[in-house]
Protein backbone atom coordinates (compact mmCIF):
# COMPACT_ATOMS: atom_id res chain seq x y z
CA UNK A 1 0.00 0.00 0.00
CA UNK A 2 2.80 2.79 0.91
CA UNK A 3 5.20 1.62 -2.06
CA UNK A 4 2.09 1.98 -4.26
CA UNK A 5 1.62 5.81 -2.53
CA UNK A 6 5.41 6.29 -3.06
CA UNK A 7 5.37 4.99 -6.91
CA UNK A 8 2.92 7.45 -7.49
CA UNK A 9 4.28 10.26 -5.82
CA UNK A 10 7.40 9.94 -8.12
CA UNK A 11 7.48 13.02 -10.07
CA UNK A 12 7.28 10.47 -13.81
CA UNK A 13 4.90 8.14 -12.37
CA UNK A 14 2.48 11.94 -11.34
CA UNK A 15 3.10 13.25 -14.51
CA UNK A 16 1.58 10.25 -16.71
CA UNK A 17 -1.41 9.98 -14.23
CA UNK A 18 -2.15 13.34 -13.95
CA UNK A 19 -1.65 13.70 -17.98
CA UNK A 20 -4.47 10.89 -18.51
CA UNK A 21 -7.02 12.50 -15.74
CA UNK A 22 -6.68 16.14 -16.45
CA UNK A 23 -8.39 16.85 -19.22
CA UNK A 24 -11.88 14.97 -17.58
CA UNK A 25 -11.21 17.61 -14.64
CA UNK A 26 -11.44 20.02 -17.09
CA UNK A 27 -14.55 19.35 -19.13
CA UNK A 28 -16.56 18.64 -16.26
CA UNK A 29 -15.59 21.56 -14.84
CA UNK A 30 -16.61 23.44 -17.54
CA UNK A 31 -20.20 21.89 -17.43
CA UNK A 32 -20.67 22.15 -14.58
CA UNK A 33 -19.89 25.99 -14.28
CA UNK A 34 -21.91 26.58 -17.53
CA UNK A 35 -24.97 25.14 -16.56
CA UNK A 36 -24.52 26.20 -12.69
CA UNK A 37 -23.99 30.02 -13.66
CA UNK A 38 -26.62 29.91 -16.38
CA UNK A 39 -28.77 28.16 -14.08
CA UNK A 40 -28.37 30.65 -10.94
CA UNK A 41 -28.46 33.93 -13.16
CA UNK A 42 -31.70 32.55 -15.54
CA UNK A 43 -33.86 29.93 -13.63
CA UNK A 44 -33.36 30.34 -9.59
CA UNK A 45 -35.98 32.85 -8.21
CA UNK A 46 -34.91 36.31 -7.16
CA UNK A 47 -34.60 36.45 -3.40
CA UNK A 48 -37.47 38.34 -1.46
CA UNK A 49 -35.00 40.56 0.44
CA UNK A 50 -31.89 40.88 -2.09
CA UNK A 51 -33.83 41.00 -5.18
CA UNK A 52 -31.99 39.69 -7.99
CA UNK A 53 -28.63 41.19 -6.28
CA UNK A 54 -28.35 37.57 -4.28
CA UNK A 55 -27.26 35.69 -7.99
CA UNK A 56 -23.65 37.18 -6.81
CA UNK A 57 -23.57 34.27 -4.22
CA UNK A 58 -23.14 32.05 -7.60
CA UNK A 59 -19.56 33.30 -7.89
CA UNK A 60 -18.98 34.90 -4.47
CA UNK A 61 -19.70 31.49 -1.98
CA UNK A 62 -17.14 29.37 -4.37
CA UNK A 63 -14.56 31.40 -4.86
CA UNK A 64 -14.76 32.01 -0.78
CA UNK A 65 -14.98 27.97 -0.03
CA UNK A 66 -12.11 27.25 -2.24
CA UNK A 67 -9.77 30.12 -1.15
CA UNK A 68 -10.09 28.04 2.12
CA UNK A 69 -10.71 25.19 1.07
CA UNK A 70 -7.21 24.91 -0.79
CA UNK A 71 -5.50 26.30 2.30
CA UNK A 72 -6.55 23.42 3.81
CA UNK A 73 -4.97 21.14 1.26
CA UNK A 74 -1.84 23.14 1.66
CA UNK A 75 -1.80 22.12 5.03
CA UNK A 76 -1.93 18.49 4.17
CA UNK A 77 0.81 18.69 1.31
CA UNK A 78 2.83 20.67 3.96
CA UNK A 79 2.53 17.42 6.35
CA UNK A 80 2.98 15.59 3.20
CA UNK A 81 6.21 17.47 2.18
CA UNK A 82 7.60 17.88 6.32
CA UNK A 83 7.07 14.34 7.13
CA UNK A 84 6.90 11.85 4.44
CA UNK A 85 9.24 13.92 2.10
CA UNK A 86 6.98 13.62 -0.82
CA UNK A 87 8.48 16.04 -3.34
CA UNK A 88 5.79 16.46 -5.14
CA UNK A 89 3.63 17.78 -2.45
CA UNK A 90 6.17 20.83 -2.54
CA UNK A 91 5.88 21.78 -5.82
CA UNK A 92 2.41 21.28 -5.78
CA UNK A 93 2.02 23.64 -2.76
CA UNK A 94 3.36 26.82 -4.63
CA UNK A 95 0.86 26.11 -7.29
CA UNK A 96 -2.16 26.04 -4.65
CA UNK A 97 -0.96 28.94 -3.25
CA UNK A 98 -0.92 31.00 -6.55
CA UNK A 99 -4.69 29.79 -6.88
CA UNK A 100 -5.67 30.42 -3.64
CA UNK A 101 -4.74 33.86 -3.64
CA UNK A 102 -6.65 34.55 -6.89
CA UNK A 103 -9.93 32.82 -4.94
CA UNK A 104 -9.34 35.27 -1.66
CA UNK A 105 -9.40 37.71 -3.91
CA UNK A 106 -11.92 37.09 -6.11
CA UNK A 107 -13.96 36.32 -2.84
CA UNK A 108 -12.90 39.60 -1.51
CA UNK A 109 -14.06 41.62 -4.51
CA UNK A 110 -17.34 39.90 -5.18
CA UNK A 111 -18.42 40.49 -1.59
CA UNK A 112 -17.73 44.24 -1.71
CA UNK A 113 -19.67 43.92 -4.89
CA UNK A 114 -22.25 42.62 -2.80
CA UNK A 115 -21.96 44.48 0.29
CA UNK A 116 -22.71 47.69 -1.24
CA UNK A 117 -25.95 47.63 -2.88
CA UNK A 118 -26.85 45.00 0.26
CA UNK A 119 -25.25 46.92 3.18
CA UNK A 120 -24.65 50.59 1.39
CA UNK A 121 -20.95 50.11 1.55
CA UNK A 122 -18.01 48.59 -0.30
CA UNK A 123 -15.93 47.26 2.77
CA UNK A 124 -16.07 47.10 6.63
CA UNK A 125 -13.43 45.85 9.19
CA UNK A 126 -15.94 43.36 10.56
CA UNK A 127 -14.64 39.86 11.55
CA UNK A 128 -15.34 37.76 8.21
CA UNK A 129 -13.97 40.39 6.00
CA UNK A 130 -10.92 41.11 8.13
CA UNK A 131 -9.74 37.14 8.50
CA UNK A 132 -10.78 36.78 5.15
CA UNK A 133 -8.14 39.27 3.89
CA UNK A 134 -5.75 38.27 6.42
CA UNK A 135 -6.39 34.79 4.23
CA UNK A 136 -5.27 36.64 1.31
CA UNK A 137 -2.05 38.32 2.94
CA UNK A 138 -0.80 34.91 3.90
CA UNK A 139 -1.59 33.52 0.62
CA UNK A 140 1.17 36.47 -0.47
CA UNK A 141 3.42 35.89 1.92
CA UNK A 142 3.72 32.40 1.40
CA UNK A 143 4.12 33.54 -2.85
CA UNK A 144 6.44 35.65 -1.39
CA UNK A 145 8.95 33.53 1.24
CA UNK A 146 8.57 30.71 -2.32
CA UNK A 147 10.09 33.07 -4.90
CA UNK A 148 12.71 34.20 -2.17
CA UNK A 149 14.84 30.93 -2.30
CA UNK A 150 17.15 30.19 -5.15
CA UNK A 151 17.14 26.83 -4.08
CA UNK A 152 13.38 25.63 -4.75
CA UNK A 153 13.13 22.84 -2.65
CA UNK A 154 14.94 24.38 0.39
CA UNK A 155 12.16 26.72 -0.32
CA UNK A 156 9.35 24.40 -0.45
CA UNK A 157 10.24 23.46 3.00
CA UNK A 158 9.78 26.90 4.57
CA UNK A 159 6.40 27.69 2.57
CA UNK A 160 5.29 24.46 3.97
CA UNK A 161 6.14 25.19 7.64
CA UNK A 162 4.35 28.97 6.96
CA UNK A 163 1.19 27.30 5.70
CA UNK A 164 1.29 25.27 8.93
CA UNK A 165 1.08 28.10 11.06
CA UNK A 166 -1.65 30.14 8.90
CA UNK A 167 -3.51 27.40 9.52
CA UNK A 168 -5.10 28.99 12.69
CA UNK A 169 -6.88 31.58 10.49
CA UNK A 170 -9.22 28.99 8.66
CA UNK A 171 -11.16 28.21 12.00
CA UNK A 172 -11.22 32.27 12.70
CA UNK A 173 -12.68 32.45 9.73
CA UNK A 174 -15.34 29.64 9.57
CA UNK A 175 -16.50 30.81 12.81
CA UNK A 176 -16.17 34.76 12.89
CA UNK A 177 -19.81 34.93 11.76
CA UNK A 178 -20.83 33.55 15.31
CA UNK A 179 -18.37 34.40 17.58
CA UNK A 180 -18.33 37.70 16.61
CA UNK A 181 -21.40 39.98 15.73
CA UNK A 182 -20.94 40.90 12.07
CA UNK A 183 -22.86 42.34 9.39
CA UNK A 184 -22.17 39.26 7.12
CA UNK A 185 -24.62 36.39 7.00
CA UNK A 186 -24.40 33.27 8.54
CA UNK A 187 -23.23 30.01 7.08
CA UNK A 188 -25.76 29.29 4.08
CA UNK A 189 -24.25 25.76 3.67
CA UNK A 190 -23.71 23.50 6.11
CA UNK A 191 -22.36 19.69 6.47
CA UNK A 192 -24.60 19.38 9.23
CA UNK A 193 -27.22 21.29 9.14
CA UNK A 194 -29.98 21.14 6.72
CA UNK A 195 -29.23 23.84 4.19
CA UNK A 196 -31.05 27.21 5.04
CA UNK A 197 -31.97 27.99 1.11
CA UNK A 198 -34.78 26.57 -1.33
CA UNK A 199 -33.69 23.86 -3.36
CA UNK A 200 -34.18 26.27 -6.30
CA UNK A 201 -31.45 28.30 -5.51
CA UNK A 202 -29.54 25.44 -3.88
CA UNK A 203 -28.99 23.36 -6.50
CA UNK A 204 -27.08 25.56 -8.84
CA UNK A 205 -25.09 26.58 -5.70
CA UNK A 206 -23.44 23.29 -5.21
CA UNK A 207 -23.18 22.85 -9.21
CA UNK A 208 -21.02 26.24 -9.19
CA UNK A 209 -19.09 24.74 -6.27
CA UNK A 210 -18.22 21.45 -8.03
CA UNK A 211 -17.66 23.39 -10.46
CA UNK A 212 -15.09 25.97 -8.82
CA UNK A 213 -13.91 22.86 -7.02
CA UNK A 214 -13.10 20.72 -10.45
CA UNK A 215 -11.33 23.93 -12.00
CA UNK A 216 -8.63 24.47 -9.27
CA UNK A 217 -8.23 20.60 -9.27
CA UNK A 218 -7.83 21.20 -13.27
CA UNK A 219 -5.31 24.45 -12.96
CA UNK A 220 -3.18 23.06 -9.93
CA UNK A 221 -2.73 19.52 -11.69
CA UNK A 222 -1.52 21.48 -14.92
CA UNK A 223 0.51 24.00 -12.87
CA UNK A 224 2.32 21.10 -10.98
CA UNK A 225 3.26 19.10 -14.16
CA UNK A 226 4.43 22.17 -15.85
CA UNK A 227 6.88 22.90 -12.87
CA UNK A 228 7.49 19.29 -12.36
CA UNK A 229 8.92 18.85 -15.70
CA UNK A 230 11.33 22.60 -15.24
CA UNK A 231 12.66 21.12 -12.02
CA UNK A 232 13.08 16.81 -13.32
CA UNK A 233 14.53 18.19 -16.62
CA UNK A 234 17.92 16.04 -15.29
CA UNK A 235 16.06 12.88 -15.84
CA UNK A 236 15.73 10.93 -19.02
CA UNK A 237 12.53 10.81 -19.19
CA UNK A 238 11.69 15.02 -19.43
CA UNK A 239 14.31 14.70 -22.08
CA UNK A 240 12.85 11.63 -23.93
CA UNK A 241 9.08 13.36 -23.59
CA UNK A 242 10.51 17.27 -24.64
CA UNK A 243 12.03 15.70 -27.73
CA UNK A 244 9.24 13.96 -29.21
CA UNK A 245 8.10 17.20 -29.02
CA UNK A 246 4.51 16.18 -27.77
CA UNK A 247 3.19 17.51 -23.92
CA UNK B 1 -37.05 41.12 -26.68
CA UNK B 2 -38.19 42.62 -23.23
CA UNK B 3 -37.94 39.63 -21.33
CA UNK B 4 -34.51 39.54 -22.67
CA UNK B 5 -33.70 43.39 -21.41
CA UNK B 6 -35.46 42.69 -18.45
CA UNK B 7 -33.17 40.35 -17.32
CA UNK B 8 -30.51 41.91 -18.15
CA UNK B 9 -31.32 44.58 -16.20
CA UNK B 10 -31.63 42.28 -12.79
CA UNK B 11 -33.59 44.09 -11.06
CA UNK B 12 -31.97 47.51 -10.63
CA UNK B 13 -28.82 45.17 -9.75
CA UNK B 14 -27.39 45.05 -13.29
CA UNK B 15 -23.78 46.69 -12.13
CA UNK B 16 -23.34 44.92 -9.17
CA UNK B 17 -24.41 41.32 -10.61
CA UNK B 18 -22.60 41.76 -14.21
CA UNK B 19 -19.36 42.84 -13.16
CA UNK B 20 -18.83 40.51 -10.44
CA UNK B 21 -19.49 37.71 -12.89
CA UNK B 22 -17.36 39.66 -15.33
CA UNK B 23 -14.45 39.56 -12.97
CA UNK B 24 -14.82 36.48 -11.99
CA UNK B 25 -15.22 34.62 -15.25
CA UNK B 26 -12.36 36.90 -16.81
CA UNK B 27 -10.04 36.04 -14.17
CA UNK B 28 -10.81 32.26 -14.89
CA UNK B 29 -10.07 32.43 -18.27
CA UNK B 30 -7.27 34.65 -18.25
CA UNK B 31 -5.67 31.99 -15.93
CA UNK B 32 -6.26 29.42 -18.80
CA UNK B 33 -4.97 31.32 -21.06
CA UNK B 34 -1.58 32.29 -18.49
CA UNK B 35 -1.28 28.71 -17.80
CA UNK B 36 -1.22 27.83 -21.74
CA UNK B 37 1.33 30.39 -22.35
CA UNK B 38 3.30 29.00 -19.49
CA UNK B 39 3.39 25.37 -20.95
CA UNK B 40 4.50 26.83 -24.29
CA UNK B 41 7.33 29.06 -22.70
CA UNK B 42 8.77 25.73 -20.59
CA UNK B 43 9.17 23.64 -23.56
CA UNK B 44 10.76 26.21 -25.17
CA UNK B 45 12.98 26.55 -22.61
CA UNK B 46 13.35 22.71 -22.05
CA UNK B 47 14.36 22.91 -25.75
CA UNK B 48 17.32 25.15 -25.54
CA UNK B 49 18.19 23.69 -22.34
CA UNK B 50 18.63 20.42 -23.75
CA UNK B 51 20.52 21.60 -26.82
CA UNK B 52 22.47 23.50 -25.17
CA UNK B 53 23.89 20.65 -22.55
CA UNK B 54 24.21 18.68 -25.90
CA UNK B 55 26.73 21.15 -27.05
CA UNK B 56 28.74 21.53 -23.76
CA UNK B 57 28.81 17.97 -24.21
CA UNK B 58 29.80 16.80 -20.30
CA UNK B 59 27.42 16.65 -17.98
CA UNK B 60 29.38 18.57 -15.68
CA UNK B 61 29.52 21.82 -18.08
CA UNK B 62 25.26 21.90 -18.25
CA UNK B 63 23.95 25.11 -17.36
CA UNK B 64 22.37 25.20 -13.83
CA UNK B 65 19.65 26.59 -14.35
CA UNK B 66 16.88 26.85 -17.55
CA UNK B 67 15.27 30.29 -16.89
Amino acid sequence: MWRLLYQLASPMAFYRLSGRIAPWFATSAMLTLVVGMIWGLVFAPPDYQQGDAFRIIYVHVPCAFLSMSLYAFMGFLSLLLLIWRIKIAGVMLRMCAELGASMAFLALVTGSIWGKPMWGTWWIWDARLTSELILLFLYGAILATANAYQNKEQGDRVVAILALVGLVDLPIIHYSVYWWNTLHQGATLSVFAKPKMDTSMLYPLLLTLLGFGLYSAWAVLLKTRNEVLLRERRKGWVKQLVERGKP
Amino acid sequence: MNAILQWLSMGGYAIYVWSAYGLVGSLLIMNILAMKWQKKKTYKQLQRWFRQSEQLGAMDKMPTDAS
